[in-house]
């Protein structure tokens, strides 16, 4: 059996790679150092107990990664003879339905607080069995906005690498880094809300929150599932096509030796694989044609890997049986 | 997109903070309301050494004397009203009662329905023994004295202690298991063998912040200022 050959990430990109692996294990750091600081302040307050339960979550994305990164380094095998690139896709939706998750806890917590009327009872401030002279909340709010300050720095360095790395547990674990900061900020709106006798304010900026997680985590299990479904290929931010199968249909049209080409793509985790089906000119030497296709490819762009080449008397030839087939899904 | 500006936070949270007075405040205005009208609306259930003395008259107990303390503090003159614990946590929920009194502890059910101050005064409860006596460090095979009345039986039996139901523990020999306030009253020595801790708290109505940091304060300062076990036991002898 042949395997697939080996992907090796091209040096510029093997450099943002490390960075990313590093921020987030830097990522796992400062969340384990927030969960401790918050659990040892956390009082009634709703908004903190949805700001605590999503930073435990948020440590999925950053572990899902991880172990991703581990996988998708593998050499192909004989029993994964196409590598392991899509343990990506694998860890991405995972971080996806903990977003999901997430959203669905905050807004069932908020909903339940308000529903009950539930007032949070928030006294002076105890730690070690000594009463501090001062009012809880405003501990709370301390702990919060360190809380907040980690994930705002860290999701916005790793927005643009997402991109750049074309994967998508980072992009989902970047959006996870902001809704928790934006949590961080609504608990201390609410927990300022408790001080100035405003028992709602804190479910209700708890339940806006819970909201744009919810939209978050729905936006995201979507795509994680059309990317395990062989979506074409798309851009991790915007969801829009990359127009890679136009790219490369234009490039190979301008060989003297190619007279006809069509090109089929899909997401396999951080690489894109499919094929591209040519037609040469008559007394062309298909076999050297065929061969220098995917090296070529990957000029066009980094992630085509592994493309095969399937030589046909015409592209017509090619029509599927039934025209509506195309529409199942 | 959805990016609020922090450095906007901040400047409302700044104003909200120096536009205002009182910090924490009142979803229900207890506090104030209860200034204005100048009563301390106190719910007492009977439960000695905490809370004790005839019905007619204002509760006796340690928490009886806390409560007249924290009025005084206050300004306002006691009211107390006798009930049922559901008439009183009702009456508290529904903010007809300012605070409930009655050796109530940390781990009462009531917490979900009202909100307590932080614990006041912990007692541990422990194996004891008289002065002079070699202080255990096992309790399984030592014959252990408990009050007629108390809960401790399964606790010690399951340490391996012959436990006796002693009718007063004054009169007991030998070892005791009893309440921290207990054992220095009695003047005996008490050993590592804790079988519980008892964390007395008030009950107040929920989300009230201003009277709960109010009440704490007052009791941080009583409880800086007295010896509570020794009051405890006082309580307890009357």
């Amino acid at each position: 059996m042949r395997l697939r050959p080996a992907y090796r990430l091209p040096p510029d990109r093997q450099s943002k790679l490390r960075r990313v692996v590093w921020l987030e294990w830097l990522t796992i750091f400062f969340m384990l150092t927030i969960i401790t600081v918050m659990y040892l302040t956390m009082g009634s307050s709703q908004a903190m107990k949805a700001a605590l339960i999503e930073d435990c979550l948020s440590l999925v994305p950053p572990i899902a990664f991880l172990w991703a990164n581990r996988v998708r380094q593998r050499a192909p095998t004989p029993e994964f003879p196409y590598g392991f690139s899509r343990a990506t896709l694998l860890a991405f939706l995972a971080a996806a339905v903990a977003i999901l998750l997430l959203g669905l806890f905050i807004l069932y917590d908020a909903g339940q607080t308000l529903l009950s009327r539930e007032h949070p009872t928030i006294g002076h401030f105890h730690l070690l069995g000594t009463q501090w002279g001062v009012w809880a909340g405003w501990v709370m709010i301390g702990a919060l906005i360190y809380s907040l300050i980690p994930p705002l720095i860290l999701g916005r360095m790793k927005l643009p690498l997402a991109s750049d790395l074309h994967d998508s547990t980072l992009y989902a674990d970047a959006t996870m880094n902001k809704a928790d900061w934006m949590t961080a900020a609504a608990a201390v709106l609410g927990v300022i809300g408790i001080g100035l006798g405003l028992w709602w304010a804190d479910a209700v900026a708890a339940a806006i929150i819970g909201l744009d997680v919810l939209h978050d985590g729905y936006g995201n299990v979507r795509r994680a599932m059309s990317d395990l479904m062989d979506h074409r290929p798309a851009d991790v931010a915007t969801g829009e096509p990359l127009g890679l199968e136009r790219d490369l249909e234009e490039r190979l049209g301008q060989w003297p030796q190619v007279k006809q080409v069509n090109v089929r793509l899909r997401e396999e985790g951080y690489l894109i694989a499919g094929e591209v089906f040519i037609v040469c000119v008559p007394g062309t030497d298909i076999d050297a044609v065929v061969e220098r296709i995917p090296a070529f490819a990957l000029t066009i762009d980094w992630r085509l890997h592994d493309l095969v080449v399937m030589p046909v008397s015409s592209i017509e030839a090619l029509r599927p049986p039934t025209e509506g087939a195309q529409h199942v899904l | 997109m959805r990016r609020f500006p922090s450095c906007l936070i901040c400047l409302v949270v700044f104003g909200l903070v120096t536009a205002c007075g009182p910090f924490p405040r009142d979803p229900e205005g207890s506090l104030k309301t209860l200034q204005q009208r100048g009563t301390l609306r106190v719910g007492v259930l009977y439960a000695p050494p905490w809370v004790s003395g005839p019905a007619s008259a204002a509760p006796q107990g340690v928490e009886g004397q806390l409560v007249d303390a924290f009025a005084k503090r206050l300004g306002v003159s006691l009211v107390t009203q006798r009930g049922s614990a559901q008439d009183l946590f009702d009456s508290l929920r529904h903010h007809q009662l300012d605070l409930v009194i009655g050796g109530l502890t940390e781990d009462s059910p009531w917490r979900q329905e009202v909100g307590f101050t932080a614990p006041y005064y912990s007692s541990r409860i422990a194996v004891a023994v008289p002065p002079g006596e070699p202080i255990p460090d096992d309790a399984s095979g030592l014959t252990v004295s408990i009050a007629q009345d108390s809960y401790l039986y399964d606790r010690l039996d399951r340490r391996g202690a012959n436990v006796e139901r002693v009718a007063d523990l004054s009169s007991a020999s030998g070892a005791i298991a009893a309440q921290q306030w207990q054992i220095r009253g009695l003047g005996y020595q008490p050993s590592e063998i804790v079988l519980h801790e008892r964390r007395h708290v008030i009950a107040v109505p929920r989300g009230e912040n201003a009277l709960l940091m109010e009440l704490e304060r007052f009791l941080g300062d009583f409880t800086t200022r007295h010896d509570m076990d020794r009051l405890i036991w006082k309580a307890s002898q009357q």
